[in-house]
Protein backbone atom coordinates (compact mmCIF):
# COMPACT_ATOMS: atom_id res chain seq x y z
CA UNK A 1 0.00 0.00 0.00
CA UNK A 2 1.16 3.57 -0.77
CA UNK A 3 -0.06 6.22 1.63
CA UNK A 4 -1.49 4.23 4.46
CA UNK A 5 -5.13 3.30 3.97
CA UNK A 6 -5.93 4.44 7.50
CA UNK A 7 -4.55 7.91 6.72
CA UNK A 8 -6.55 8.15 3.51
CA UNK A 9 -9.71 7.27 5.42
CA UNK A 10 -8.91 9.68 8.25
CA UNK A 11 -8.42 12.40 5.63
CA UNK A 12 -11.80 11.46 4.08
CA UNK A 13 -10.34 10.77 0.64
CA UNK A 14 -13.35 8.84 -0.63
CA UNK A 15 -12.23 7.78 -4.11
CA UNK A 16 -8.68 7.05 -3.01
CA UNK A 17 -9.83 4.78 -0.18
CA UNK A 18 -12.03 2.71 -2.49
CA UNK A 19 -9.28 2.53 -5.12
CA UNK A 20 -6.70 1.52 -2.53
CA UNK A 21 -8.89 -1.22 -1.05
CA UNK A 22 -9.55 -2.67 -4.51
CA UNK A 23 -5.85 -2.52 -5.34
CA UNK A 24 -4.85 -4.18 -2.08
CA UNK A 25 -7.35 -6.97 -2.65
CA UNK A 26 -6.09 -7.63 -6.15
CA UNK A 27 -2.52 -7.61 -4.79
CA UNK A 28 -3.57 -10.41 -2.46
CA UNK A 29 -3.35 -8.46 0.79
CA UNK A 30 -5.15 -10.25 3.64
CA UNK A 31 -8.69 -8.78 3.87
CA UNK A 32 -8.40 -9.00 7.63
CA UNK A 33 -5.42 -6.64 7.48
CA UNK A 34 -7.27 -4.25 5.17
CA UNK A 35 -10.22 -4.17 7.54
CA UNK A 36 -7.91 -3.49 10.49
CA UNK A 37 -6.47 -0.50 8.57
CA UNK A 38 -9.97 0.84 7.97
CA UNK A 39 -10.78 0.50 11.66
CA UNK A 40 -7.58 2.32 12.51
CA UNK A 41 -8.69 5.12 10.19
CA UNK A 42 -12.02 5.33 11.97
CA UNK A 43 -10.32 5.55 15.36
CA UNK A 44 -8.35 8.51 14.02
CA UNK A 45 -11.59 10.07 12.75
CA UNK A 46 -13.08 9.70 16.23
CA UNK A 47 -10.02 11.36 17.74
CA UNK A 48 -10.23 14.28 15.34
CA UNK A 49 -13.91 14.66 16.25
CA UNK A 50 -13.06 14.70 19.92
CA UNK A 51 -10.29 17.22 19.30
CA UNK A 52 -12.77 19.60 17.65
CA UNK A 53 -11.16 19.23 14.25
CA UNK A 54 -13.98 17.21 12.75
CA UNK A 55 -17.69 17.98 12.98
CA UNK A 56 -20.85 16.24 11.89
CA UNK A 57 -20.28 16.51 8.10
CA UNK A 58 -16.87 14.86 8.46
CA UNK A 59 -18.32 12.11 10.68
CA UNK A 60 -21.08 11.35 8.18
CA UNK A 61 -18.56 11.31 5.34
CA UNK A 62 -16.25 8.99 7.25
CA UNK A 63 -19.12 6.65 8.02
CA UNK A 64 -20.06 6.49 4.36
CA UNK A 65 -16.54 5.77 3.18
CA UNK A 66 -16.02 3.17 5.89
CA UNK A 67 -19.27 1.45 4.96
CA UNK A 68 -18.46 1.32 1.24
CA UNK A 69 -14.86 0.23 1.81
CA UNK A 70 -15.58 -2.46 4.37
CA UNK A 71 -18.35 -3.83 2.12
CA UNK A 72 -15.66 -4.55 -0.49
CA UNK A 73 -13.66 -6.48 2.06
CA UNK A 74 -16.56 -8.34 3.57
CA UNK A 75 -17.47 -9.50 0.08
CA UNK A 76 -14.28 -11.55 0.00
CA UNK A 77 -14.11 -12.96 3.48
CA UNK A 78 -16.12 -13.06 6.66
CA UNK A 79 -14.36 -10.53 8.84
CA UNK A 80 -14.60 -11.50 12.48
CA UNK A 81 -13.34 -8.13 13.66
CA UNK A 82 -11.64 -9.50 16.76
CA UNK A 83 -12.93 -9.74 20.31
CA UNK A 84 -15.28 -7.01 21.51
CA UNK A 85 -15.14 -5.05 24.75
CA UNK A 86 -18.88 -5.26 25.29
CA UNK A 87 -22.18 -5.34 23.49
CA UNK A 88 -24.63 -2.44 23.28
CA UNK A 89 -28.23 -2.43 22.09
CA UNK A 90 -28.81 1.06 20.71
CA UNK A 91 -31.89 2.88 19.46
CA UNK A 92 -33.84 6.14 19.29
CA UNK A 93 -36.84 5.81 21.58
CA UNK A 94 -40.54 5.70 20.64
CA UNK A 95 -42.07 8.84 19.14
CA UNK A 96 -38.74 10.14 17.89
CA UNK A 97 -37.32 9.46 14.42
CA UNK A 98 -34.01 11.30 14.72
CA UNK A 99 -31.18 9.02 13.78
CA UNK A 100 -28.04 11.09 13.32
CA UNK A 101 -26.95 11.25 16.95
CA UNK A 102 -27.62 7.55 17.28
CA UNK A 103 -25.61 6.81 14.12
CA UNK A 104 -22.66 8.79 15.38
CA UNK A 105 -22.79 6.88 18.67
CA UNK A 106 -22.89 3.62 16.75
CA UNK A 107 -19.89 4.65 14.68
CA UNK A 108 -17.77 5.87 17.58
CA UNK A 109 -18.60 2.89 19.78
CA UNK A 110 -17.88 0.41 16.96
CA UNK A 111 -14.60 2.15 16.26
CA UNK A 112 -13.69 1.80 19.94
CA UNK A 113 -14.16 -1.93 20.15
CA UNK A 114 -17.81 -2.25 21.16
CA UNK A 115 -20.29 -4.43 19.31
CA UNK A 116 -23.28 -2.24 18.54
CA UNK A 117 -26.69 -3.68 17.78
CA UNK A 118 -28.57 -0.79 16.23
CA UNK A 119 -32.31 -1.38 16.43
CA UNK A 120 -33.30 1.82 14.65
CA UNK A 121 -35.53 4.80 15.41
CA UNK A 122 -38.98 5.22 16.95
CA UNK A 123 -38.33 2.00 18.90
CA UNK A 124 -41.09 1.06 21.35
CA UNK A 125 -40.07 -0.21 24.84
CA UNK A 126 -41.08 -3.78 24.06
CA UNK A 127 -38.62 -3.93 21.16
CA UNK A 128 -35.81 -2.85 23.47
CA UNK A 129 -36.88 -5.65 25.83
CA UNK A 130 -36.86 -8.21 23.01
CA UNK A 131 -33.46 -7.04 21.79
CA UNK A 132 -31.96 -7.26 25.28
CA UNK A 133 -33.37 -10.78 25.71
CA UNK A 134 -32.00 -11.83 22.34
CA UNK A 135 -28.54 -10.22 22.39
CA UNK A 136 -27.81 -10.12 26.14
CA UNK A 137 -25.84 -6.86 25.96
CA UNK A 138 -23.96 -5.23 28.83
CA UNK A 139 -25.16 -1.80 27.67
CA UNK A 140 -28.38 -0.25 26.41
CA UNK A 141 -28.12 3.11 24.67
CA UNK A 142 -31.22 5.32 24.41
CA UNK A 143 -31.19 8.34 22.13
CA UNK A 144 -33.67 11.15 21.53
CA UNK A 145 -33.83 14.68 20.16
CA UNK A 146 -37.33 15.59 21.32
CA UNK A 147 -38.12 16.64 24.88
CA UNK A 148 -41.39 14.72 24.63
CA UNK A 149 -39.38 11.53 24.14
CA UNK A 150 -38.16 11.67 27.76
CA UNK A 151 -41.33 9.81 28.67
CA UNK A 152 -40.51 7.10 26.13
CA UNK A 153 -37.06 6.77 27.69
CA UNK A 154 -38.68 6.41 31.08
CA UNK A 155 -41.14 3.83 29.74
CA UNK A 156 -38.25 1.89 28.17
CA UNK A 157 -36.32 1.76 31.45
CA UNK A 158 -39.50 0.66 33.24
CA UNK A 159 -40.19 -2.03 30.65
CA UNK A 160 -36.68 -3.44 31.16
CA UNK A 161 -37.28 -3.36 34.92
CA UNK A 162 -40.60 -5.14 34.54
CA UNK A 163 -39.04 -7.81 32.34
CA UNK A 164 -36.45 -8.42 35.07
CA UNK A 165 -33.60 -7.31 32.80
CA UNK A 166 -32.73 -3.97 34.37
CA UNK A 167 -30.06 -5.35 36.71
CA UNK A 168 -28.23 -7.03 33.82
CA UNK A 169 -27.60 -3.86 31.83
CA UNK A 170 -26.21 -0.38 32.23
CA UNK A 171 -28.43 2.17 30.53
CA UNK A 172 -26.77 5.16 28.88
CA UNK A 173 -28.80 8.05 27.48
CA UNK A 174 -27.98 10.97 25.24
CA UNK A 175 -29.31 13.42 22.66
CA UNK A 176 -29.90 17.15 22.12
CA UNK A 177 -32.11 18.12 25.09
CA UNK A 178 -30.92 15.37 27.46
CA UNK A 179 -29.31 16.46 30.73
CA UNK A 180 -28.37 14.96 34.11
CA UNK A 181 -31.92 15.79 35.22
CA UNK A 182 -33.31 13.68 32.39
CA UNK A 183 -31.13 10.81 33.55
CA UNK A 184 -32.64 10.98 37.02
CA UNK A 185 -36.14 11.37 35.62
CA UNK A 186 -35.99 8.36 33.32
CA UNK A 187 -34.03 6.17 35.76
CA UNK A 188 -31.03 5.56 33.49
CA UNK A 189 -27.52 4.91 34.78
CA UNK A 190 -25.61 7.67 33.05
CA UNK A 191 -26.06 10.67 30.81
CA UNK A 192 -23.57 11.03 27.94
CA UNK A 193 -23.04 14.56 26.59
CA UNK A 194 -21.58 13.25 23.32
CA UNK A 195 -20.40 10.05 21.66
CA UNK A 196 -16.73 10.10 22.67
CA UNK A 197 -17.73 10.92 26.26
CA UNK A 198 -20.16 8.00 25.97
CA UNK A 199 -17.30 5.62 25.23
CA UNK A 200 -15.43 6.83 28.29
CA UNK A 201 -18.54 6.54 30.45
CA UNK A 202 -19.33 3.08 29.06
CA UNK A 203 -15.86 1.88 29.99
CA UNK A 204 -16.26 3.43 33.42
CA UNK A 205 -19.58 1.79 34.24
CA UNK A 206 -18.29 -1.56 33.01
CA UNK A 207 -15.15 -1.22 35.13
CA UNK A 208 -12.89 -1.30 32.07
CA UNK A 209 -10.85 1.72 33.08
CA UNK B 1 -59.55 48.34 19.48
CA UNK B 2 -56.59 47.39 21.61
CA UNK B 3 -56.42 48.92 25.06
CA UNK B 4 -53.70 50.86 26.82
CA UNK B 5 -52.17 47.65 28.08
CA UNK B 6 -51.48 46.59 24.49
CA UNK B 7 -49.45 49.72 23.80
CA UNK B 8 -47.55 49.35 27.07
CA UNK B 9 -46.66 45.81 26.12
CA UNK B 10 -45.76 46.74 22.57
CA UNK B 11 -43.50 49.54 23.71
CA UNK B 12 -41.88 47.28 26.33
CA UNK B 13 -41.15 44.60 23.73
CA UNK B 14 -40.00 46.92 20.97
CA UNK B 15 -37.75 48.91 23.30
CA UNK B 16 -36.01 45.71 24.39
CA UNK B 17 -35.91 44.38 20.81
CA UNK B 18 -33.97 47.48 19.80
CA UNK B 19 -31.43 47.10 22.58
CA UNK B 20 -33.06 49.67 24.88
CA UNK B 21 -34.19 49.66 28.50
CA UNK B 22 -37.97 49.26 28.87
CA UNK B 23 -39.98 49.60 32.12
CA UNK B 24 -39.41 45.91 32.76
CA UNK B 25 -38.11 42.82 31.00
CA UNK B 26 -40.80 41.70 28.54
CA UNK B 27 -41.89 38.08 28.20
CA UNK B 28 -42.60 36.78 24.70
CA UNK B 29 -43.27 33.06 24.41
CA UNK B 30 -43.92 30.55 21.65
CA UNK B 31 -46.77 28.58 23.17
CA UNK B 32 -48.51 27.05 20.18
CA UNK B 33 -48.53 23.29 20.68
CA UNK B 34 -48.33 23.78 24.43
CA UNK B 35 -51.53 25.83 24.30
CA UNK B 36 -53.24 23.11 22.29
CA UNK B 37 -52.62 20.49 24.94
CA UNK B 38 -53.34 22.96 27.75
CA UNK B 39 -56.79 23.59 26.29
CA UNK B 40 -57.52 20.02 25.27
CA UNK B 41 -57.21 20.53 21.51
CA UNK B 42 -55.47 17.60 19.82
CA UNK B 43 -52.35 18.50 17.85
CA UNK B 44 -53.91 16.69 14.87
CA UNK B 45 -56.60 19.37 14.88
CA UNK B 46 -54.46 22.30 15.98
CA UNK B 47 -52.02 22.25 13.05
CA UNK B 48 -54.76 22.95 10.52
CA UNK B 49 -55.70 26.22 12.21
CA UNK B 50 -59.29 27.36 12.71
CA UNK B 51 -61.12 28.99 15.60
CA UNK B 52 -60.56 26.31 18.23
CA UNK B 53 -56.81 26.40 17.62
CA UNK B 54 -56.68 30.19 17.72
CA UNK B 55 -58.84 30.37 20.84
CA UNK B 56 -56.62 27.84 22.63
CA UNK B 57 -53.50 29.92 22.04
CA UNK B 58 -55.18 33.22 22.88
CA UNK B 59 -56.74 31.83 26.05
CA UNK B 60 -53.40 30.38 27.17
CA UNK B 61 -51.56 33.64 26.43
CA UNK B 62 -54.08 35.58 28.52
CA UNK B 63 -53.97 33.05 31.33
CA UNK B 64 -50.16 33.20 31.40
CA UNK B 65 -50.25 37.00 31.28
CA UNK B 66 -47.45 37.17 28.69
CA UNK B 67 -46.58 40.43 26.95
CA UNK B 68 -46.46 38.76 23.60
CA UNK B 69 -46.29 35.55 21.61
CA UNK B 70 -44.00 34.65 18.71
CA UNK B 71 -46.94 33.59 16.55
CA UNK B 72 -50.70 33.47 16.93
CA UNK B 73 -51.06 30.07 15.31
CA UNK B 74 -48.84 27.08 14.64
CA UNK B 75 -47.48 26.73 11.12
CA UNK B 76 -49.77 24.85 8.74
CA UNK B 77 -47.93 21.80 7.31
CA UNK B 78 -47.75 23.62 3.96
CA UNK B 79 -45.64 26.34 5.57
CA UNK B 80 -43.10 23.72 6.56
CA UNK B 81 -43.14 22.21 3.09
CA UNK B 82 -42.56 25.57 1.45
CA UNK B 83 -40.31 27.07 4.09
CA UNK B 84 -38.05 24.09 4.62
CA UNK B 85 -38.52 21.79 1.67
CA UNK B 86 -39.83 19.25 4.12
CA UNK B 87 -41.93 16.16 3.74
CA UNK B 88 -44.01 15.93 6.88
CA UNK B 89 -45.02 13.19 9.27
CA UNK B 90 -48.28 14.36 10.73
CA UNK B 91 -50.22 13.77 13.93
CA UNK B 92 -53.40 11.87 13.25
CA UNK B 93 -51.79 10.28 10.23
CA UNK B 94 -48.44 8.45 10.73
CA UNK B 95 -48.23 9.85 14.25
CA UNK B 96 -50.57 9.71 17.22
CA UNK B 97 -53.34 12.32 17.51
CA UNK B 98 -51.43 14.27 20.13
CA UNK B 99 -47.85 13.96 18.91
CA UNK B 100 -45.73 16.72 17.38
CA UNK B 101 -45.36 16.89 13.65
CA UNK B 102 -41.90 15.97 12.42
CA UNK B 103 -39.84 16.32 9.27
CA UNK B 104 -39.54 13.06 7.41
CA UNK B 105 -35.93 12.91 6.31
CA UNK B 106 -35.81 9.18 5.73
CA UNK B 107 -35.52 9.80 1.97
CA UNK B 108 -34.26 12.86 0.08
CA UNK B 109 -36.96 14.77 -1.77
CA UNK B 110 -34.31 16.70 -3.67
CA UNK B 111 -31.70 14.93 -5.81
CA UNK B 112 -28.16 16.06 -6.64
CA UNK B 113 -29.40 16.97 -10.17
CA UNK B 114 -31.89 19.38 -8.62
CA UNK B 115 -28.98 21.63 -7.61
CA UNK B 116 -28.42 22.16 -11.35
CA UNK B 117 -32.07 22.99 -11.92
CA UNK B 118 -31.93 25.55 -9.11
CA UNK B 119 -28.63 27.00 -10.38
CA UNK B 120 -30.25 27.48 -13.79
CA UNK B 121 -33.70 28.69 -12.81
CA UNK B 122 -33.83 29.57 -9.10
CA UNK B 123 -35.70 28.01 -6.18
CA UNK B 124 -39.06 28.72 -7.84
CA UNK B 125 -38.23 26.17 -10.51
CA UNK B 126 -38.00 23.49 -7.85
CA UNK B 127 -41.40 24.28 -6.31
CA UNK B 128 -43.47 22.07 -8.67
CA UNK B 129 -41.22 19.12 -7.74
CA UNK B 130 -41.50 20.05 -4.08
CA UNK B 131 -45.28 19.97 -4.27
CA UNK B 132 -45.26 16.72 -6.22
CA UNK B 133 -42.94 14.99 -3.73
CA UNK B 134 -44.13 16.45 -0.42
CA UNK B 135 -47.75 17.49 -0.52
CA UNK B 136 -49.58 14.30 0.29
CA UNK B 137 -51.90 15.75 2.93
CA UNK B 138 -54.20 17.82 0.69
CA UNK B 139 -55.15 18.12 -2.98
CA UNK B 140 -52.12 19.43 -4.87
CA UNK B 141 -54.18 21.86 -6.96
CA UNK B 142 -55.32 23.62 -3.79
CA UNK B 143 -51.82 24.47 -2.59
CA UNK B 144 -51.68 28.08 -3.73
CA UNK B 145 -55.25 28.96 -2.75
CA UNK B 146 -54.57 27.44 0.67
CA UNK B 147 -51.40 29.50 1.08
CA UNK B 148 -53.39 32.64 0.30
CA UNK B 149 -56.03 31.61 2.85
CA UNK B 150 -53.36 30.99 5.50
CA UNK B 151 -52.11 34.54 4.88
CA UNK B 152 -55.60 35.98 5.38
CA UNK B 153 -56.15 33.96 8.55
CA UNK B 154 -52.82 35.15 9.93
CA UNK B 155 -53.90 38.76 9.57
CA UNK B 156 -57.20 38.03 11.33
CA UNK B 157 -55.45 36.11 14.11
CA UNK B 158 -52.98 38.94 14.75
CA UNK B 159 -55.90 41.36 14.98
CA UNK B 160 -57.73 39.13 17.46
CA UNK B 161 -54.67 38.94 19.69
CA UNK B 162 -54.26 42.70 19.48
CA UNK B 163 -57.88 43.23 20.57
CA UNK B 164 -57.04 41.12 23.60
CA UNK B 165 -53.91 43.15 24.35
CA UNK B 166 -51.45 40.43 23.35
CA UNK B 167 -48.63 41.41 21.01
CA UNK B 168 -47.77 39.07 18.15
CA UNK B 169 -44.04 39.45 17.68
CA UNK B 170 -43.50 38.17 14.14
CA UNK B 171 -45.39 38.19 10.86
CA UNK B 172 -43.75 35.37 8.95
CA UNK B 173 -40.97 32.83 8.87
CA UNK B 174 -38.12 31.89 6.61
CA UNK B 175 -34.79 30.16 6.64
CA UNK B 176 -31.61 30.04 4.58
CA UNK B 177 -31.11 27.95 1.45
CA UNK B 178 -28.59 25.95 3.52
CA UNK B 179 -31.27 24.87 5.98
CA UNK B 180 -33.78 24.23 3.18
CA UNK B 181 -31.40 22.09 1.19
CA UNK B 182 -30.34 20.22 4.30
CA UNK B 183 -33.95 19.22 4.93
CA UNK B 184 -34.82 18.47 1.31
CA UNK B 185 -31.63 16.48 0.71
CA UNK B 186 -31.75 15.08 4.30
CA UNK B 187 -29.09 16.26 6.70
CA UNK B 188 -26.95 13.16 6.14
CA UNK B 189 -26.83 13.55 2.37
CA UNK B 190 -26.51 17.32 2.46
CA UNK B 191 -23.59 17.30 4.85
CA UNK B 192 -21.82 14.90 2.51
CA UNK B 193 -22.73 17.14 -0.45
CA UNK B 194 -20.81 19.93 1.29
CA UNK B 195 -17.69 17.83 0.91
CA UNK B 196 -18.50 16.09 -2.37
CA UNK B 197 -19.91 19.00 -4.41
CA UNK B 198 -19.07 22.19 -2.50
CA UNK B 199 -19.21 24.53 -5.50
CA UNK B 200 -22.53 23.15 -6.74
CA UNK B 201 -24.06 23.71 -3.31
CA UNK B 202 -22.74 27.26 -3.15
CA UNK B 203 -24.00 28.09 -6.65
CA UNK B 204 -27.43 26.63 -5.88
CA UNK B 205 -27.66 28.60 -2.62
CA UNK B 206 -26.78 31.80 -4.48
CA UNK B 207 -29.38 31.04 -7.13
CA UNK B 208 -32.08 30.14 -4.60
CA UNK B 209 -31.58 33.13 -2.34
CA UNK B 210 -33.43 35.86 -4.31
CA UNK B 211 -36.63 33.77 -4.51
CA UNK B 212 -36.48 32.89 -0.82
CA UNK B 213 -35.90 36.52 0.17
CA UNK B 214 -38.66 37.82 -2.06
CA UNK B 215 -41.20 35.35 -0.77
CA UNK B 216 -40.30 36.08 2.87
CA UNK B 217 -40.63 39.83 2.35
CA UNK B 218 -44.05 39.38 0.72
CA UNK B 219 -45.33 37.19 3.55
CA UNK B 220 -44.20 39.53 6.29
CA UNK B 221 -45.46 42.67 4.55
CA UNK B 222 -48.87 41.04 4.05
CA UNK B 223 -49.10 40.21 7.77
CA UNK B 224 -48.65 43.83 8.81
CA UNK B 225 -45.94 42.92 11.33
CA UNK B 226 -42.52 43.81 10.05
CA UNK B 227 -40.47 41.24 11.84
CA UNK B 228 -39.36 37.95 10.39
CA UNK B 229 -38.61 34.66 12.13
CA UNK B 230 -35.32 33.55 10.55
CA UNK B 231 -34.68 29.98 11.52
CA UNK B 232 -31.28 28.35 11.96
CA UNK B 233 -30.05 25.11 13.49
CA UNK B 234 -27.80 23.17 11.17
CA UNK B 235 -25.35 25.97 10.47
CA UNK B 236 -24.30 26.20 14.11
CA UNK B 237 -20.81 25.64 15.44
CA UNK B 238 -22.24 22.67 17.34
CA UNK B 239 -22.64 20.80 14.05
CA UNK B 240 -20.27 22.25 11.46
CA UNK B 241 -16.77 23.70 11.64
CA UNK B 242 -16.18 27.45 11.75
CA UNK B 243 -14.46 27.00 8.38
CA UNK B 244 -17.62 25.58 6.84
CA UNK B 245 -19.73 28.26 8.51
CA UNK B 246 -17.58 30.93 6.88
CA UNK B 247 -17.80 29.29 3.49
CA UNK B 248 -21.39 28.07 3.31
CA UNK B 249 -23.38 30.08 5.83
CA UNK B 250 -22.26 33.44 7.06
CA UNK B 251 -22.06 35.34 3.75
CA UNK B 252 -25.54 34.10 2.80
CA UNK B 253 -27.12 34.87 6.15
CA UNK B 254 -25.56 38.32 6.12
CA UNK B 255 -26.79 39.07 2.63
CA UNK B 256 -30.31 37.89 3.44
CA UNK B 257 -30.48 39.92 6.65
CA UNK B 258 -29.29 43.03 4.82
CA UNK B 259 -31.96 42.50 2.16
CA UNK B 260 -34.68 42.17 4.83
CA UNK B 261 -33.49 45.22 6.72
CA UNK B 262 -33.33 47.35 3.61
CA UNK B 263 -36.93 46.29 2.88
CA UNK B 264 -37.88 47.68 6.31
CA UNK B 265 -38.09 44.30 8.00
CA UNK B 266 -36.46 43.39 11.27
CA UNK B 267 -35.26 39.92 12.04
CA UNK B 268 -35.44 37.47 14.89
CA UNK B 269 -32.80 34.81 14.55
CA UNK B 270 -34.45 31.72 15.99
CA UNK B 271 -31.29 29.73 16.53
CA UNK B 272 -31.50 26.22 17.90
CA UNK B 273 -28.43 24.29 18.93
CA UNK B 274 -25.06 25.60 20.06
CA UNK B 275 -24.01 28.79 18.25
CA UNK B 276 -21.49 29.93 20.87
CA UNK B 277 -18.60 29.54 18.41
CA UNK B 278 -20.45 31.72 15.87
CA UNK B 279 -21.29 34.68 18.11
CA UNK B 280 -18.38 36.85 16.96
CA UNK B 281 -19.64 36.70 13.39
CA UNK B 282 -22.99 38.21 14.39
CA UNK B 283 -21.26 41.55 14.91
CA UNK B 284 -21.41 41.82 11.09
CA UNK B 285 -25.21 42.08 11.19
CA UNK B 286 -26.90 45.50 11.20
CA UNK B 287 -27.04 46.94 14.69
CA UNK B 288 -30.40 47.47 16.40
CA UNK B 289 -32.42 45.42 13.90
CA UNK B 290 -31.85 41.91 15.14
CA UNK B 291 -33.10 39.80 18.03
CA UNK B 292 -31.14 36.62 18.71
CA UNK B 293 -33.32 33.92 20.27
CA UNK B 294 -31.32 30.98 21.56
CA UNK B 295 -32.55 27.69 23.01
CA UNK B 296 -30.34 27.04 26.02
CA UNK B 297 -27.60 25.27 24.06
CA UNK B 298 -25.86 28.53 23.07
CA UNK B 299 -24.16 30.29 25.98
CA UNK B 300 -26.47 33.32 26.24
CA UNK B 301 -24.27 34.94 28.91
CA UNK B 302 -21.34 34.80 26.50
CA UNK B 303 -23.64 36.26 23.81
CA UNK B 304 -24.31 39.27 26.04
CA UNK B 305 -20.62 39.69 26.65
CA UNK B 306 -19.75 39.55 22.95
CA UNK B 307 -22.72 41.32 21.40
CA UNK B 308 -23.65 43.83 24.09
CA UNK B 309 -26.85 45.56 23.04
CA UNK B 310 -26.17 45.78 19.31
CA UNK B 311 -28.22 42.61 18.98
CA UNK B 312 -31.06 42.10 21.46
CA UNK B 313 -31.14 38.71 23.17
CA UNK B 314 -34.17 36.52 23.75
CA UNK B 315 -34.35 33.26 25.64
CA UNK B 316 -33.38 30.91 26.92
CA UNK B 317 -35.03 28.83 29.67
CA UNK B 318 -34.13 25.27 28.67
CA UNK B 319 -37.17 23.27 27.56
CA UNK B 320 -36.22 20.50 29.99
CA UNK B 321 -36.65 22.94 32.93
CA UNK B 322 -40.22 23.51 31.78
CA UNK B 323 -41.06 19.82 31.58
CA UNK B 324 -39.02 18.22 34.36
CA UNK B 325 -38.18 21.23 36.54
CA UNK B 326 -40.08 23.05 39.26
CA UNK B 327 -41.34 26.66 39.44
CA UNK B 328 -38.53 27.37 41.93
CA UNK B 329 -35.86 26.09 39.55
CA UNK B 330 -37.34 28.12 36.66
CA UNK B 331 -37.49 31.21 38.87
CA UNK B 332 -33.86 30.92 39.93
CA UNK B 333 -32.71 30.60 36.33
CA UNK B 334 -34.92 33.46 35.10
CA UNK B 335 -33.59 35.69 37.85
CA UNK B 336 -30.05 35.02 36.70
CA UNK B 337 -31.03 35.72 33.07
CA UNK B 338 -32.71 39.00 34.03
CA UNK B 339 -29.83 40.15 36.19
CA UNK B 340 -27.02 39.20 33.83
CA UNK B 341 -28.43 39.18 30.29
CA UNK B 342 -31.04 41.82 31.08
CA UNK B 343 -28.49 44.24 32.52
CA UNK B 344 -28.70 47.49 30.57
CA UNK B 345 -31.75 46.34 28.57
CA UNK B 346 -31.90 44.62 25.20
CA UNK B 347 -33.36 41.45 26.65
CA UNK B 348 -36.64 39.57 26.18
CA UNK B 349 -37.32 36.68 28.52
CA UNK B 350 -38.47 33.54 26.72
CA UNK B 351 -38.21 29.78 26.67
CA UNK B 352 -35.49 28.12 24.60
CA UNK B 353 -36.90 27.04 21.20
CA UNK B 354 -40.61 26.72 21.96
CA UNK B 355 -42.57 25.78 25.06
CA UNK B 356 -42.70 21.97 24.97
CA UNK B 357 -46.10 20.40 24.55
CA UNK B 358 -45.65 18.58 27.85
CA UNK B 359 -44.35 21.55 29.85
CA UNK B 360 -45.99 22.07 33.24
CA UNK B 361 -48.24 25.13 33.28
CA UNK B 362 -46.86 26.31 36.63
CA UNK B 363 -43.31 26.21 35.25
CA UNK B 364 -44.25 28.34 32.25
CA UNK B 365 -46.14 30.74 34.49
CA UNK B 366 -43.05 30.98 36.72
CA UNK B 367 -41.18 32.62 33.82
CA UNK B 368 -43.78 35.37 33.51
CA UNK B 369 -43.88 35.86 37.26
CA UNK B 370 -40.08 36.11 37.41
CA UNK B 371 -40.13 39.01 34.94
CA UNK B 372 -42.64 40.86 37.14
CA UNK B 373 -40.73 40.05 40.31
CA UNK B 374 -37.14 40.70 39.21
CA UNK B 375 -37.40 42.39 35.83
CA UNK B 376 -38.50 45.94 36.68
CA UNK B 377 -35.82 48.46 35.66
CA UNK B 378 -35.26 51.26 38.13
CA UNK B 379 -35.61 54.78 36.75
CA UNK B 380 -32.31 56.37 37.56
Amino acid sequence: MGVSLSVLLADLMEEEVIKEVKQALSDGVDPQQIFAELQKGMTEVGERYQAGEYYLPEMLMAADIFKAASALVQDKVKVAGGPKLAKMVLGTVAGDIHDIGKNIVSLIFSGNGFEVIDIGVDVPPERFVEAVKEHKPELVGLSCLLTVAFDSMKATVEALEKAGLRKDVKILIGGGPVTEDTCKYVGADRYCPDAPAGVRIAKEVLGLM
Amino acid sequence: MPGEMYYDRLSRIETAAHGGIPDRVPVVLMINVFSARHCGVKVSEYIWGGDRALDATLKTAIELNVDGVDFAGAPHPLIYTFGFGAKMRLPGRELGEDELYQFDESQPIMEVEDYDLIIQHGWKAFIPKLIERCVDFMPKQEVFSTLAKIGEETVKAIEKFRENDIVVFMGGATTSPFEMFSTARTISEFFKDLRRYPQKVIDAMKAAMPDVVESAIQTVKASGINRLFFFGARESGGLISPKMYEKFCHPFRKQMIEAFVSAGIEVQLHYDGDWTKNLEYFKDFPSGKIVLHTDGATDIFKAKEILGNRIALKGDVPPAYLTLGTPEKVEVYCRRLIEEVGRGGGFILAQGCDVPINAKFENVKAMVDAAHKYGVYSRE
